[in-house]
Parts: structure tokens; C-alpha cells; sequence
């Protein structure tokens, strides 16, 4: 194991010039277009946390349905959109943003870096996220949610 | 589960011996976070928590994490790869081979033979004579879907523009549900078949009926119904060996009175649900491609009386 270099704080010059280019500003814009990799993971994690509510209210109605034979709770359509929006909200909102969401927090605390690697990219990558998913459930508001499986096998995928 | 041949009761064994190892697994594991978990508490709550140092609980680690897990894993590797071997191919030769085609949504079954006119083709239901290995090839017409039928054999899946091969025995006579295992679209739940497994010489006379083609009866009534279903669009979509409908896109009815159910295995097969099933299928198995019929009361009389014929 190497030694440690020493910690040696930063001259009165370069401490201004870090927080100028790491600060979020409290406005709107800064808010929105702020990189610091602890806000950005908590979001990752609030957001994620929401889309796991949701799948798991689709998973309660899948339930209802099939708590007994025969049950004419939802439609043979909506039950086929519901079981496939359950399958992508866990998979793709919930189970690998929750990770990005602890990683974007955790990992540059216990590297001890400034923050994520190409931390602008890494902003954008959370407000593809949110909007993927809004996206994706607009869908639903039309009744036109898919409907094919969260696997998407082809050819039953394939436009008819 | 109440396996009903060889092979389903040694995948029945495995999927309890699977059971379990996971139980034993998680109550160990719940017991090996719990303890330390609550002594650390206690001990922090004391102010008597020893200090962590760099390298304590290795052996934690390469024993528990690494040792133990990979043992676990290796027996379970075994013993699926051993189970999986057995029940794949038949001990013995089969008896005879049957073609499965999935459709959207429902099975098409065929009994080939050397001689082209003795061939078979049926819908929904397999027989089988009981204790004969029959071999399975089965295929897709549309999308992915797999044949299953739990109490007597694993899964096999159907992929489009492949052939899988695959077999199955009863062990005990019985009829055996079996259901479409892959997802395949809105109906995919509807999408059942029953085997019915008879003992030899049952089964030799329910194909040498299943070979002779629709009865030609004599009953007038029959008769005007067979002329209707020739005349209206059932002829486009369904065969009757012996007549004038050859349409291949739903199941044959050369002998559709001797199945037990319809619309694969959704509706039992009774004069009511059949009438209810010509007219408007779509209430029934929305989606399903066979559209909403405009018949006549009396066309529907007719056909129904010529369909009960089809023994």
C-alpha cells in the first residue's frame, strides 16, 4: 500500500476558482443544470424509488387479477400492458437507476474525488432517465402502454 | 405437482432439492447478518465496540464468500446437469413421432405416417398410449411460444424458424393439461391443449378414427349445413378432409365432435358454447383471428348439426 500523499489545502486563489466552476447557483438554471454527484444521486434515488411505487401497483393489480380463476378485473389488453410496464418499470427504472442513484452518491466519497467522471455527461444522464420514463408512461394515458412482454422477443414485437 | 411420468417426478426432486438449499441458504444467512448485527449494536450502545482493523474477517470472507458458495453452487450445478441429461431423450426408442405447430393461439397436431392419406392432422388435443415414449418436433407458425405440459414433462421452447425436438410419456392414464409457457400475445393465457394418454388399444382406435375422413350422414339437416359451411367463409379458414374446405388458418374439424374443448382448451365442447363460438368468438377470446359470423338462425342450425357429426 502506498503512502498517502498529504493533504495540502488549496491556496485562497484556487479554492475560489473550484467553487466558481463546482458551486450550483440557487436559481432555476442551476438547479436544473447543477453536476454535483450528491444531488444528482439523491434524485436518482427519489425518482427511482417513485417508479418502484408504480410497478408496484402494477404488480398488485396483476395480483387482484389472478387471485382467482376467471376474473374479469382487467381486459385481456390491459392486463398484457400492465404485466409489460411492471417488467420494464423494475428492470429499467428501478433496479439500475436505484444503483446509479447510491453510486453517483457513494463512489466519489469513497474514491476521494471531486465528483462523478465527466460529470456533465453524467448530469444529462439523469434527466434522460426522468424524462425516458415520463416518456414511457404518457403511453399509458392514451390506453396505448406496450403491451408485448418486458423482454420484447421478436418476432411477436415486430409492427403488425 | 403430482408428476405423472419419470421424468416429471425426477424435475419434481430437483425443484425440491432446489427449494431446499435456498431455504437453508437464507435462514443461514439471516442468521449470519442478524447475530453480529445485534452483538455490534449492543457493544456500540455499551461504548465497548472493538476497533475495525485492515484485514479482520478474511477468513469470513474466503471461507464463506468464496469456499462455501462455490461447493453449494457446484452441487447444484451436478445434480441440475445430471437431471436435466436424463429426463432429455427418451430411455428407450419412441413409439411414433407427433408434429406440434403453436399458433397464435392455439396447437396444431399432427400424427405423420409413411402413407400420405393415413396422416392425421388435429387441434388442442394429443393422445397418447400410456407408457410409450413419444417423440415431440415442434415448431412455430407465427411468434415464440413453448409446449408444457407440467405433469408429465419440462419445457420445451418453439422458436420461430427452428425445429425443437423433444418427448414425452405418461406413465398412468389420465388427461393432462398443457399450456403455452412463452408469452406470445394477447391470448397467450388461452392457450391450452389436454393430452390424453389411454392405454394401447384405445389409443389405436381413436387414430384409426381420427384417419377416416368427415362421415358423410345422411340427415338432411346434416347435409344443408355441410353445403353452408362449404358456402360461407368457415371453408377459407378450416379443413374438412373429405370435402371442399381446405382453409389452413385455423384448426382442422375433420372430427372437431370428439375433442373435449375449444378455442385450445378455453370453452368446454357443448352445443351452447359452439353456437356461441360460431357467432361471435371475439366476446369469448378477444383477439382471437376468427372474425364475428353473420349467419341465419337457421344457417347456424344446419351447421351445427353437420359439426356434430364430426366424430
Amino acid at each position: 500500500m502506498a503512502a498517502t500523499a498529504p493533504y495540502s489545502a488549496p491556496t485562497a486563489e484556487t479554492a475560489a476558482k473550484l467553487d466558481e466552476i463546482w458551486r450550483t447557483p440557487h436559481t432555476i438554471y442551476g438547479r436544473l443544470a447543477t453536476v454535483d454527484h450528491k444531488i444528482i444521486g439523491i434524485r436518482y434515488l427519489v425518482t427511482a424509488f417513485l417508479f418502484l411505487i408504480l410497478g408496484g401497483l402494477e404488480a398488485a393489480a396483476m395480483r387482484a387479477q389472478l387471485a382467482q380463476p376467471d376474473t374479469h378485473l382487467l381486459s385481456p389488453e390491459a392486463y398484457n400492458q400492465i404485466f409489460t410496464m411492471h417488467g420494464t418499470t423494475m428492470i429499467f427504472w428501478y433496479a439500475a437507476p436505484i444503483l446509479s442513484g447510491f453510486s453517483n452518491y457513494l463512489w466519489p466519497l469513497l474514491l476521494g474525488s471531486r465528483d462523478m467522471a465527466l460529470p456533465r455527461v453524467n448530469a444529462l444522464s439523469y434527466w434522460l432517465f426522468l424524462f425516458s420514463g415520463v416518456f414511457l408512461y404518457s403511453s399509458a394515458l392514451v390506453g396505448q402502454a406496450p403491451d408485448r412482454g418486458w423482454f420484447a422477443y421478436a418476432p411477436l414485437t415486430e409492427l403488425k | 405437482m403430482r408428476p405423472a411420468s419419470e421424468p416429471a417426478s425426477q424435475l419434481a426432486h430437483l425443484g425440491w432439492l432446489l427449494t431446499f438449499i435456498a431455504v437453508i441458504v437464507c435462514a443461514a444467512m439471516a442468521v449470519l447478518v442478524l447475530i453480529p448485527g445485534i452483538r455490534g449494536w449492543r457493544a456500540t450502545r455499551a461504548g465497548t465496540a472493538p476497533a475495525v482493523h485492515r484485514g479482520d474477517g478474511e477468513r469470513w470472507i474466503v471461507v464463506g464468500g468464496i469456499i462455501v458458495p462455490l461447493a453449494i453452487l457446484l452441487v447444484v450445478f451436478v445434480v441440475t446437469a445430471e437431471t436435466l441429461a436424463k429426463t432429455s431423450h427418451p430411455p428407450t426408442r419412441a413409439s411414433f413421432l407427433i408434429e406440434v405447430t403453436g399458433h397464435q393461439w392455439w396447437w396444431e397436431v399432427h400424427y405423420p405416417s409413411p402413407d400420405l392419406q393415413q396422416n392425421v392432422t388435429t387441434a388442442n388435443e394429443i393422445h397418447i398410449p400410456v407408457g410409450e415414449p413419444i417423440a415431440l418436433r415442434v415448431q412455430s407458425a407465427d411468434v415464440a411460444h413453448s409446449f408444457w405440459v407440467p405433469r408429465l414433462q419440462g419445457k420445451i421452447d418453439i422458436i420461430p424458424g427452428q425445429v425443437n425436438t423433444f418427448w414425452i410419456r405418461a406413465d398412468s392414464a389420465g388427461v393432462y393439461r398443457g399450456q403455452c409457457a412463452e408469452f406470445c400475445g394477447m391470448q397467450h393465457a388461452h392457450m391450452a391443449m389436454q393430452v390424453v394418454a389411454e392405454p394401447r388399444a384405445q389409443f389405436d382406435s381413436w387414430l384409426a378414427q381420427q384417419r377416416q375422413p368427415a362421415a358423410a350422414s345422411g340427415d338432411s339437416l346434416a347435409l344443408a349445413g355441410r353445403a353452408a359451411f362449404e358456402r360461407q367463409a368457415c371453408s377459407l379458414c378450416h379443413t374438412v378432409q373429405g370435402t371442399g374446405a381446405h382453409g389452413k388458418m385455423g384448426p382442422d374439424l375433420t372430427h372437431v365432435a370428439s375433442r373435449m374443448m375449444l378455442a385450445a382448451g378455453t370453452i368446454p365442447n357443448t352445443p351452447g358454447h359452439l353456437a356461441g363460438w360460431i357467432m361471435n368468438s371475439q366476446t369469448i377470446k378477444p383477439g382471437n383471428d376468427m372474425p364475428q359470423m353473420y349467419l341465419d338462425g337457421a344457417s347456424l342450425h344446419a351447421i351445427m348439426a353437420y359439426l356434430a357429426t364430426l366424430h
